[in-house]
């Protein structure tokens, strides 16, 4: 056999392997519910950056936001709330919903040590917003006001239509591409 | 080895694989829904009907507290093989038609709960069984 006639047969074999290993994983998916494993581990597998399973029920309807941004009471404020999340019914099983507060409290402004979201926030307020946070607005501020006039539909709340790898929890500047405008030069 | 040989050998391994891929959806899918119309049936519902489910999908709901109307449309558009977008965050929703995406209806959780979900917004309430069945029996169609 020559090596095209091996590359050929083997990326044939490949497919064919692959069609078979998916189909036995459809059902241990389903099932592999909890082996206790840490937050990356387990429900919680590391899916760019953040857990699967936040990437999978935050993220089904917005990107789901950085954990780092509100603090612990205000994610436990928000998840005890879901049945009216900003006016939608965003409702979890009671399983679902304990794991993920658990891991937005754990990764919040005040456990995490990222404590310049927290500016101009009262010790007991529970802002539910990011977009209405002073270091948020203060960040956001040297975004071109011509941005909004080029995206009549574009929100603050769409990180990622700026914030290339928003789906990698990655917020850096040199990620940033504004729409209709380019990179984001400081 | 020759090469009709070789295609000959090929063709029907690879055709086995993406076979057992795509009749696996098929019957994760089958497994769903009929647990599902059973669970409906159990309460008192049934027969269901791909029609009633596809006139209710467009049936039009007055939201009490804001005032807006909506329907299923609202963020799946008319054509479930198509993409829709959710109302308010302007996010992709992929489609509904297992015809355009093999993994809707294959699991029970993911059905259960979006039903919650999306009923309350929807139409204010939770979905009758005989409803869910109906959309049950539309969106399999599709």
């Amino acid at each position: 056999m020559n090596n095209k006639k091996t590359m050929i047969f083997g990326g044939v074999m490949l497919a064919a392997i692959l069609g078979l290993v998916g189909t036995l994983a459809i059902q241990p998916a389903v099932a592999s519910d909890d082996d206790g494993g840490g937050w990356f581990g387990g429900k919680h597998q590391d899916k760019g950056g953040f857990s699967a399973l936040v990437a999978e029920e935050c993220g089904s309807c917005h990107v789901p936001y950085p954990a780092r941004l509100l603090p612990a009471r205000s994610w436990d404020k928000m998840m005890t709330e879901l049945d009216n999340h900003f006016g939608d019914n965003a409702e979890l099983e009671p399983d679902v919903q304990a794991e993920i507060t658990a891991y937005l409290v754990a990764n919040s402004a005040d456990r995490s040590g990222k404590k310049k979201w927290l500016r101009g926030v009262g010790k007991n307020d529970t802002p539910q917003r990011m977009t209405e946070l002073s270091y948020f607005k203060k960040e956001h501020r040297e975004v071109p006001k011509r941005t909004w006039g080029l995206n009549p539909e574009l929100t603050l709340s769409q990180c990622d239509s700026c914030h290339t790898k928003a789906a990698n929890n990655s917020y850096r500047e040199r990620d940033i591409v504004i729409p209709g405008i380019g990179k984001f030069e400081d | 080895m020759n090469k009709q040989k070789m295609t000959t050998l090929c063709f029907p391994v690879a055709a086995l694989g993406l076979l057992l891929v795509v009749g696996s959806a098929t019957s994760a899918r089958a497994g769903a829904v009929d647990e599902m119309l059973a669970t409906y049936e159990a309460a008192g519902a049934g027969p269901f009907d791909a029609a009633r489910g596809e006139a209710a999908w467009t049936t039009v709901h007055l939201d009490a507290k804001t005032g807006q109307k909506r329907d299923c449309t609202t963020c799946h558009t008319p054509d479930l093989t198509a993409v829709g977008k959710h109302k308010k965050t302007g996010k992709r929703i992929e489609p509904l038609a297992p015809s355009a995406n093999p993994e809707r209806l294959t699991e029970v959780k993911t059905i259960k709960k979006w039903f919650q979900r999306n009923c309350k917004w929807t139409l204010g309430r939770l979905c009758t069984p005989q409803e869910k069945g109906d959309f049950l029996r539309d969106i399999q169609s599709q």
